[in-house]
């Protein structure tokens, strides 16, 4: 664990329970049966698994996956050093040689060819076989795979495999409920808690829409970002409209629509 | 010609002795010497003595309101009316020009006006009798422009058609009132509709069916919106609000359906319920759901409140608001319940206040309504007021016509039909016309749901309308909606196989091309070499770099080599024009353009198909704007198949190419695809044209509006240009780098899968 250690987290990142997700967690750590958390954007997933990660005392490492990654973006690479060269371990690599929780955020992002080096450890193997080095990596027993995946708004074209897919037991995120979304938002922002109230009637509204002009509605990351911009004496309508309304949708009427509808809330 | 300004008594020829008094009194010296040029020449013309009568008469009048600068252009009007209609009618003209001056105080709009009778009579000189016979109402509702952009759009609308152009000119026909309230900028619910719905959808999350109904003078027309389930009923214009408040009023209608949808569940039972009884438990239960719908949103209480404007509170009661009627009654009543600032002096409507605001901890039942209903009910009926259900409307004007809180089934259908005004007339109403005949005509304009009793065509195909889409017109820079009438139809079931054997015959070609797609780039890898990162050492670079180390200059670091792989997500509709002229042959042989098209079409499924991509192929042809004739030969998701290639055969080229609508109709299906890309590509001979349009810049620019539109919405809009010798319209249409001309159709069935694969790249 020594060389993660600068990936602990020291403070506790404050997480409101939705359902029984943090016992499911323990019990998959314990097992080391890799998860996968499912859900909309903006629904907590990443700050669950760093609050788990502190909670197991855990070294994190996150990759945000995307289109151009390839599999040395995970696994390692060899890089010049003065005249030689050197191999340099991916972010993959590094937690499978000394531990810790590797979470790839996003993972439907990167392509299928990249993501099938997690094959070898995601079964009861736990190997990292490296090609290039020709070294076959023993996982560290420390080792913890953690994937997140919005199966909403990627197309077809953008699945998982089968075979990645069957691999993970699953941790099902959404939207929390109305308390508890208001709790969040007042937590994180400081509003009171009749605005708090009001921000949720607000994100109904964008949720109403979703797949009636809307991908997604908005999220609780976009609430509590509106409800900051109210405390730094935005006036609320124009908070709503600037940190939801505007970057979720750029059609006239869905906007002029959703202005309306935050103006009708008094 | 009166010289020196001296006139004498023979330059006013045989004009009547008072007229002459007057022009000697209005007009001075020069003013009447023009005056009399004019008169000169209209007697010299031979007009006849009708005519210098109306001229005279009519023109005094107008020097008398305006000065005499209008007059030349009268005269110019009356001497075109009287060239192209006779004598009467300029007669007839010139009385009625004496009456629209009334109209305007404003000299330049007269003027206007006049130019605008010039104009008509120019373009269409066979209805001016009809329309200056409506022209008072006209120029009592619209302004010049407006009635100009009217009467330009039933042009259009009639085509070559007189006897249509006529019942359109004349106002009786639905058709023509149509064109009137959109020029007039009323009939404007289509233009709200998108974000009513997203509106109503976002407060509450449902989706409400929103069919507009024209307002006429028929029995179908609706006065307040009407909903069952979530079908709702609405009128196409509330009379009297206009633009903003037009929008406003139309959203205030729709929420308050929305809001009984959400807080009536249960219709109520009439039971033995009199009319009245069912009135004020409508009004209350309006009130209710109202009440909840604003606790949720406060804002809805600007929406809404405004429209109340019943008072009983006049110094005057009985004058300035007639005798107390169960109407005035129930509208202040609407008011009293909602507005909660509002106090009304009538002791039964202070009692139902009161009983209401008591019972508010039961706002959330619904039973409160009907309770509270009876109760006011039995007072009111000892209140002996009139109430006639036939006429009874419930106020304010956004309120709904009530039918859709009750349960009308197993009832005593006569009492209530009034109250119940047809929702279930979404099918077609036949109304009788007025001719002698008495022969039943399709009111089609509805709905674009309606199902229309099927012509009969030549080809004794029945054709159910697929859409109806709006056509631009470039005069008026305005699209006017439900202007295209789409029709479907049938295959013929003609089989001869005589594309299965071409691609069998021309397999060599097919093989070619087939082999081209696996070899192009489509769904394969691409090397790149030279990349600062990726998943493998690029060896020649690598040793570059280490020289430039070993020479002490520095190296370019990009040492890696990766592939890369794009996924394809296109979808395409292919949209051939199969109009007459593609049943030309082929310039120096004995085949056709159109044989051609279909053989090219076939090769290029078979290319697409080898690609994976997703395609549609359609075609089309159109014989005036309520017949634009289109057929979908294959769908989305369909596997291509032999039968495909059979439907293709069996198409039979005719008739004119209504470009616009072709492309809108092809652009709806692609507009719900989600994918990355999409294509509209567009197989045509010639120039958009048809029988019913003689301006050819009208279809032209129609059709490049809905290019641009289709474009705005992320559609690629391609054509390829067959036989044609003209790039001109093409490339104003398109824009510039999308159409390819093919000289000679021969080329197309080996070109086209090469112009694909160009554009899917």
């Amino acid at each position: 664990m020594k060389n993660n250690s600068s990936f602990l987290i020291n403070n506790e990142p404050k997480y409101i329970k939705l359902s029984n997700e943090i016992e499911i967690f323990e019990a998959a750590w314990k097992n080391r049966v890799p998860l996968m958390l499912k859900g909309p954007t903006g629904s907590g997933k990443t700050r669950f698994i760093e609050h788990m990660a502190w909670k197991l005392k855990l070294p994190l490492i996150t990759v945000s996956c995307h289109e151009d990654m390839t599999a040395s973006d995970l696994v390692g690479r060899y890089l010049l050093e003065g005249s030689e060269t050197v191999w340099k371990d991916g972010p993959l690599t590094r937690t499978v040689r000394y531990g810790g929780i590797c979470y790839l955020d996003e993972i439907v992002e990167a392509r299928q060819d990249t993501t099938v080096v997690i094959h070898s450890l995601t079964d009861d193997r736990r190997i990292l076989p490296i090609e290039k080095t020709g070294e076959i990596l023993k996982a560290n027993e420390n080792f913890f795979l953690v994937i997140s995946y919005n199966p909403g708004y990627q197309s077809v074209l953008k699945d998982l495999k089968e075979s990645t897919k069957q691999r993970f037991a699953g941790i099902d995120f959404n939207y929390p409920n109305e308390e508890i979304e208001k709790q969040i938002i007042i937590f994180e922002s400081g509003v009171s808690e009749e605005i708090a109230k009001k921000l949720i009637k607000v994100s109904e509204r964008t949720r109403n829409l979703k797949g009636r002009g809307l991908h997604e509605g908005a999220s609780t990351r976009m609430l509590i970002a509106a409800a900051k911009l109210f405390n730094t004496k935005i006036n609320f309508i124009e908070a709503c409209l600037k940190a939801i309304v505007l970057p979720i949708t750029d059609d006239k009427d869905v906007r002029d629509s959703l202005e309306r509808a935050i103006r009708d809330l008094g | 010609m009166p010289k020196n300004n001296i006139i004498l008594v023979n330059d006013f020829g045989k004009i009547p002795n008072y007229l002459k008094e007057r022009a000697n009194k209005i007009l001075n010296g020069e003013k009447l010497s023009i005056w009399l040029d004019y008169l000169k020449r209209i007697k010299d013309a031979g007009y006849g003595e009708i005519v210098s009568k109306g001229f005279s008469q009519t023109s005094i009048e107008i020097i008398e309101k305006h000065d005499i600068a209008s007059i030349k252009i009268f005269y110019s009007v009356i001497t075109s009316i009287t060239i192209k209609k006779g004598p009467k009618v300029a007669y007839v003209f010139s009385e009625i020009a004496k009456e629209i001056l009334q109209f305007y105080s404003d000299e330049r709009k007269f003027q206007n006006w006049l130019i605008l009778v010039e104009k008509i009579t120019n373009l269409a000189p066979e209805i001016i009798e009809t329309i200056l016979g409506e022209m008072k109402f006209l120029v009592s509702r619209l302004n010049v422009t407006q009635i100009e952009d009217w009467f330009l759009t039933c042009l259009r609308a009639s085509a070559g058609d007189l006897e249509k152009r006529l019942k359109l000119f004349s106002l009786k026909d639905k058709e023509g009132l149509q064109w009137l309230g959109q020029s007039a900028g009323i009939n404007n619910f289509k233009k709200f509709e998108n974000k009513l719905n997203i509106y109503v959808t976002a407060m509450w999350g449902i989706d409400l069916n929103i069919k507009e109904i024209q307002i006429t003078n028929t029995k179908s027309s609706i006065k307040r919106t009407a909903f069952s389930n979530n079908f709702v009923k609405i009128p196409s214009a509330y009379p009297g609000f206009t633009g903003k408040l037009g929008e406003e009023v139309f959203r205030a209608a729709i929420m308050h359906v929305a809001a009984h949808m959400k807080f009536t569940r249960k219709r109520y039972e009439i039971g033995k319920l009199k009319p009245i009884q069912i009135a004020i438990i409508s009004i209350i239960e309006d009130a209710r759901v109202e009440l909840l719908s604003i606790k949720e949103f406060p804002g809805l209480r600007e929406l809404w409140i405004p429209y109340h404007l019943a008072t009983g509170e006049s110094k005057n009661l009985n004058k300035a608001y007639g005798p107390l009627t169960a109407r005035t009654l129930f509208s202040r009543l609407s008011r009293a319940l909602v507005d909660e600032n509002y106090k009304d002096s009538n002791g039964w409507i202070a009692k139902a206040k009161d009983m209401f605001i008591k019972n508010k901890k039961r706002w959330n039942d619904q039973n409160l309504s009907r309770e509270m209903g009876n109760e006011l009910g039995y007072d009111i009926g000892q209140m002996r007021l009139q109430f006639n259900p036939k006429v009874y409307l419930p106020d304010p004007i956004y309120r709904d016509e009530n039918s859709g809180i009750w349960n009308f089934d197993n009832q005593n259908m006569t009492e209530f039909e009034e109250l119940q005004s047809g929702i279930e007339s979404y099918e077609v109403e036949q109304k009788e016309t007025e001719d002698a005949n008495k022969k039943f005509e399709n009111s089609d304009v509805i709905t674009p749901l309606a199902k229309v009793a099927p012509k009969k065509f030549s080809q004794e195909e029945e054709a159910e309308i697929l859409s109806l889409q709006p056509e631009y017109d470039y005069v008026s820079a305005r699209e006017n909606y439900n202007w295209c009438k789409i029709r479907k139809y049938n295959f013929n079931n003609k089989n001869n196989y005589y594309l299965e054997n071409y691609l069998f015959e021309n397999s060599k070609i097919v093989s070619n091309i087939k082999n081209l797609i696996q070899s192009s780039k489509i769904s394969q890898a691409i090397k790149l070499k030279k990349q600062f990162d990726g998943e493998d050492l690029d060896i020649d670079n690598c040793i570059d770099n280490v020289i430039d180390i070993k020479r002490q200059s520095t190296p370019s670091g990009n040492i890696y080599k990766k592939t890369l792989r794009k996924g394809r997500d296109l979808v395409v509709t292919i949209l051939v024009d199969i109009s007459e002229s593609t049943n030309d042959y082929i310039k120096k042989t004995e085949k056709t353009i159109f044989s051609s098209l279909i053989e090219s079409t076939s090769i290029l499924s078979e290319a697409i198909n080898l690609s994976g991509d997703d395609f549609q192929i359609s075609t089309f042809c159109s014989n005036k704007r309520d017949d634009v004739r289109f057929w979908k030969v294959k769908d989305f998701d369909e596997k291509l198949s032999s039968e495909h290639l059979k439907k293709l055969e069996s198409m039979k080229p005719g008739y004119s190419t209504r470009l616009g609508a072709a492309i809108r109709q092809g652009g709806q299906d692609l507009l719900k695809r989600t994918n990355y890309r999409k294509l509209l590509l567009i197989l045509s001979d010639g120039e958009p044209s048809d029988i019913d349009v003689d301006d050819n810049e009208y279809l032209l620019e129609d059709a490049r509006y809905a290019v641009r539109r289709l474009a705005h919405n992320g559609i690629d809009v391609f054509c390829v240009g067959v036989e044609s010798e003209s790039n001109k319209y093409l490339s104003r249409i398109f824009g510039a780098k999308n159409y390819v001309i093919i000289k000679s159709a021969l080329d197309l069935p080996e070109k086209l899968p090469l112009i694909y694969l160009n554009l899917s790249k």
